[in-house]
C-alpha cells in the first residue's frame, strides 16, 4: 500500500465520520453519500484529509462501508483517523521554476521522478 | 611567391597533422585536453609573420589575426559566441580547434557535444537528428557521447531520459570523467533537486566535485534553505551570486535565500501517529531530519503506551469484538506505520542514520535493509542476465541502468555499519559487475561502463576486504583502462582472411609508409633547387600525407569469436558486433586478387569504417564473404 493511501483512503475521512459513529450511523453515511454523488451533488465529490482535500467517488465509499464492518480493521483504521484534518502547514512553491532552470541550463530540469 | 606560398602551405599542414598527432597522443596517455605544447599559439605565430612577410595586404593580415585570435581561443568563442547562438553545424565544423574534451575519445564525440550544448539554445529536430546520427556511427559513446545523448534528449523535452543518463554519469569517479562532462552532469542534477525544492539533495550534488559558478551559488542556496548549522553567510552568498553566471535571473533566487523563510515547527513527537502524517505529507522532497525523529519517537511511545491501549480496549468492548484483542491491534498499527516510515526513507533514498536509536529505529533499519538489498538484488540479476546472454541496450540506455544500480550500492554502501554488511554488498554485486564490466569493456568495447563497473567491483571488494578478488579485478581495471585492445599475435576463432597474407600485406604497407616520406623530403630539397614546379610538389606533399594517415590501419585480419568480429590492424585491435560488420568480395574488379572489404556500421575513433581484408585468391573471398552472411556464430553462454 503506498504510504499516503493509509491517509487518502481512510474510511473515516471518506466518509466524513467521526471514529465513534456507530454501524448504523456508518451505513446511513454512506447511503447518503452515494444518494448525493449519484444527482451529482458537488459537495459530496470531496472530502478533507490529513494531507489536503481529496476526490470522492461512489467506490471508494462502498469498500470504505466493507472496510468498517470488520471491527479489527476498523479499529487501526480508527487509530489512523484521529489524526485531524491538514495538520501538518502547506509547503512553499518551489524557488527554482522551470523558467529559471531553463535560462541557467538551457531547458527545464526533470520534473518529479 | 607562388614557389614561397607553395612551400609556406605544406610546411603549415605538416606542423598542423604533427602537433595534431602530438596533442591525441598527448590524450591518449591521460593528460589534460589541451597538451603541453601549444601548438595552435605556435601555429598562429609562424602563419601571421609568414603572411606578412609573403607581402599579403594589411586586410588579409588583419583577417589572419583574427582567424588567429579565433583558433588561439577556440574554446572561449564557442562557450561565448557559437554555442548561446545555437549554430549546431557550425560548432561541429569548427569544435575540433578547441581540443577533445575528453581523452581516448572519438574525434567525432567532441564537436557532438559542443554541438549539442547549442542545439539546446535553439531546438530543432532536423539538428537533433543530425547530431544523432554523428553518434550512431561511434563505437562507443563513452561518457562525452552520453552527455551529448542527454542534451539531444533535452532539446526533444525527454527530461526523463536525460535526468537518468546524467544520474549514471554522476555516479562516475572524478578522473574516469572529463571535467566538462562531470560538470554538466552535476549543474543538471542540481537544478533538478533545487527544482523539487529538495534542498537536501541539490546541497549534496552541489557539494560533490568539479564544482562550477552555478553549483557553487546553488550550494550557497540550499545551505540557507535548509537552516541548518554551517550554513552560509549572506556575504558568501552573495560573493556566490557575484561570480555565478545569469546574475539578473538568479536575482530573484538571491533575495529568497538572503530572507529564508522562518524555520518550519518541528512535527509533533507525541503518542499519535500525527508526525507519520507530517512525514507523509513532506515526502519526497522537502523531510527533515527532525522529521523522521519525531516520527519514531511517536512510534516508540505509542509502542508502550497504557492510555491508548486502555483506549483501544475500551473501542473493542464498544464494537463489541470480544474476539478482538487490543495488543494485536496496537502491534498491526505499530507495525504498519514501522512499513510506512521504511517505506518512505527509501523511495525519499534518506540515509538510514537518520534513524535515532531505539526499538522502532532498529525495526526500520532492518526493513530499510533489506528494501535496498532486494532492489540491489534485481538489479545486479538484471545486469547479469544481459551480460550472460548478450542483450544489450543502447549505450545510453545502459547508462541510465548502470546509474540505477551504482547508486542502489551507494545507499547500502553509505547504510552499511560493519564489515558484515559490507561483505554482503560485495557478494550480492560481486559476479554481476564482473559479467557486466567483462561484456562492456572487452565484448561491446565500452570501456568507460566497464571501467565504472570495475571501479565500483573495486571500490567494494576494499571496503569488504574480499583479498583474493584483488588481483584479478585489477587485472580488469587496468585491461579496461587502454583506450585500445593490443594486437594478438594469433587470433584463436573462424577465420574469414588468409591470415598469413594479411600480415604480409600489413608488412609491405606498413614499409611503404617509410617511402612517402622519404619521397617527400626528396621533394622539399629539389624544391629548393627550383627542379621541380610548386604544384607537383604539393602533389606530392598531400599523396604522402594521404598514404601514411590513410592507407595502413585500413589492411585487417578478420576473425569471429567468442566475443565477436575482432579486426586486428598493423598495431590495435577491435572487437565488433556481428551486426555491424559487413563483409563483401571485391574480386570482380580485382581479377584473381581475393581482396575482401570490410565495412562496419560504428568504429572507434582510431580505425576507418572502410577496411580491406585478404583472401588467397578470388574464389576464397567470394566464399568467405559468402559463409560470412550465412553462418552467424551462436553466442557461448559462459
Amino acid at each position: 500500500m503506498p504510504v499516503a493511501d493509509r491517509f487518502w483512503n481512510n474510511p473515516f475521512f471518506v466518509l466524513a465520520l467521526p471514529v465513534t459513529a456507530t454501524s448504523a450511523e456508518v451505513e446511513r453515511g454512506a447511503q447518503r453519500l452515494l444518494a448525493e454523488l449519484s444527482i451529482g451533488r458537488e459537495s459530496a465529490r470531496s472530502y478533507a484529509t490529513p494531507l489536503g482535500p481529496a476526490v470522492r467517488t461512489a467506490d471508494l465509499v462502498r469498500t470504505a462501508v466493507v472496510e468498517l464492518r470488520d471491527p479489527a480493521r476498523r479499529l487501526a483504521h480508527e487509530c489512523w483517523a484521529k489524526v485531524g484534518p491538514s495538520a501538518p502547514p502547506p509547503r512553499p512553491a518551489p524557488l527554482l521554476t522551470p523558467a529559471l532552470s531553463r535560462q541557467l541550463f538551457g531547458a527545464p530540469a526533470a520534473r518529479a521522478r | 611567391m607562388a614557389v614561397g606560398l607553395a612551400t609556406a602551405v605544406p610546411i603549415v599542414l605538416l606542423l598542423l597533422l604533427v602537433v595534431r598527432r602530438l596533442n591525441d597522443l598527448n590524450i591518449q596517455k591521460g593528460k589534460r585536453r589541451t597538451s603541453s605544447f601549444p601548438w595552435r599559439r605556435a601555429l598562429v605565430l609562424i602563419c601571421l609573420p609568414l603572411l606578412k612577410g609573403l607581402g599579403c595586404s594589411d586586410g588579409w593580415v588583419a583577417l589572419g589575426v583574427l582567424v588567429g585570435l579565433s583558433v588561439v581561443f577556440a574554446e572561449a568563442v564557442l562557450r561565448a559566441v557559437l554555442v548561446p547562438l545555437g549554430m549546431v553545424r557550425v560548432v561541429y565544423a569548427l569544435s575540433w580547434l578547441a581540443g577533445h574534451p575528453e581523452r581516448g575519445a572519438s574525434s567525432r564525440l567532441g564537436p557532438a557535444f559542443w554541438a549539442a550544448q547549442a542545439l539546446l539554445r535553439r531546438p530543432n529536430e532536423e539538428r537533433a537528428r543530425f547530431l544523432q546520427r554523428r553518434l550512431s556511427v561511434c563505437a562507443e559513446l563513452g561518457p562525452l557521447g552520453a552527455a551529448a545523448s542527454a542534451l539531444i534528449a533535452l532539446s526533444r523535452g525527454e527530461a526523463e531520459r536525460a535526468l537518468g543518463i546524467f544520474d549514471g554519469l554522476g555516479t562516475l569517479r572524478p578522473g574516469s570523467v572529463s571535467r566538462d562532462v562531470a560538470a554538466l552532469a552535476r549543474e543538471y542534477r542540481v537544478l533538478e533537486a533545487a527544482g523539487r525544492g529538495n534542498w537536501a539533495q541539490a546541497s549534496d550534488f552541489a557539494d560533490e566535485r568539479p564544482r562550477t559558478r552555478l553549483t557553487r551559488l546553488l550550494s550557497a542556496v540550499a545551505s540557507r534553505m535548509r537552516d541548518e548549522p554551517g550554513r552560509a553567510s549572506r556575504f558568501q552568498l552573495g560573493i556566490a551570486w557575484l561570480m555565478a553566471p545569469a546574475r539578473r535571473a538568479t536575482r530573484a533566487l538571491l533575495r529568497a535565500a538572503q530572507t529564508p523563510p522562518p524555520a518550519e515547527p518541528a512535527a509533533p513527537n507525541w503518542a499519535d501517529l500525527e508526525a507519520q502524517a507530517w512525514l507523509v505529507q513532506r515526502f519526497p522532497n522537502a523531510i527533515r531530519r527532525a522529521d523522521v525523529a519525531a516520527a519514531v519517537r511517536s512510534l516508540d511511545a505509542l509502542r508502550v503506551s497504557t492510555p491508548w491501549l486502555a483506549e483501544l480496549e475500551q473501542r473493542v468492548q464498544a464494537l463489541g469484538a470480544n474476539h478482538t484483542d487490543a495488543e494485536q491491534v496496537r502491534s498491526h498499527v505499530v507495525a504498519s506505520a514501522e512499513a510506512d516510515l521504511a517505506e518512505i526513507i527509501i523511495e525519499a533514498r534518506l540515509p538510514s542514520a537518520w534513524l535515532p536509536a531505539g526499538s522502532t529505529s532498529t525495526a526500520v533499519r532492518a526493513r530499510v535493509r533489506e528494501g535496498r538489498v532486494d532492489r540491489l538484488e534485481i538489479l545486479a540479476k538484471e545486469l547479469h542476465r544481459r551480460a550472460r546472454l548478450g542483450h544489450d541496450l543502447p549505450e545510453p540506455d545502459e547508462w541510465i541502468a548502470w546509474g540505477d544500480l551504482s547508486r542502489a550500492c551507494a545507499e547500502l554502501q553509505r547504510d552499511a555499519a560493519s564489515a558484515a554488511d559490507h561483505e554482503v554488498l560485495f557478494r550480492i554485486v560481486h559476479r554481476p559487475l564482473w559479467s557486466y564490466g567483462y561484456r562492456q569493456a572487452f565484448q561491446r568495447g565500452q570501456r568507460a561502463l566497464g571501467r565504472a563497473a570495475f571501479q565500483l567491483q573495486q571500490e567494494l571488494a576494499e571496503a569488504a576486504r574480499a583479498f583474493d578478488t584483488y588481483a584479478t579485478i585489477d587485472g580488469n581495471l587496468t585491461a579496461a583502462r587502454q583506450s585500445w585492445s593490443a594486437r594478438l599475435k594469433h587470433l584463436e576463432g573462424t577465420a574469414f582472411c588468409n591470415s598469413l597474407r594479411v600480415r604480409h600485406a600489413q608488412r609491405i604497407v606498413g614499409g611503404f609508409t617509410v617511402a612517402p616520406i622519404l619521397l617527400f623530403l626528396g621533394l622539399t630539397i629539389a624544391s629548393r633547387e627550383q627542379s621541380y614546379s610548386a604544384g607537383f610538389f604539393v602533389a606530392g606533399f598531400v599523396v604522402a600525407a594521404a598514404y601514411v594517415f590513410f592507407v595502413p590501419r585500413r589492411v585487417v585480419e578478420v576473425v569471429e569469436t567468442d566475443d565477436g568480429v575482432v579486426l586486428q590492424n598493423e598495431s590495435q585491435r577491435y572487437v565488433a558486433q556481428r551486426s555491424d560488420v559487413t563483409v563483401s568480395a571485391l574480386s570482380g574488379r580485382l581479377g584473381a586478387l581475393g581482396v575482401l572489404r570490410i565495412q562496419l556500421a560504428r568504429t572507434p575513433w582510431w580505425l576507418p569504417r572502410n577496411l580491406f581484408s585478404i583472401e588467397s585468391n578470388a574464389a576464397a573471398a567470394r566464399a568467405s564473404a559468402a559463409r560470412f552472411l550465412a553462418e552467424p556464430r551462436q553466442a557461448i553462454e559462459s
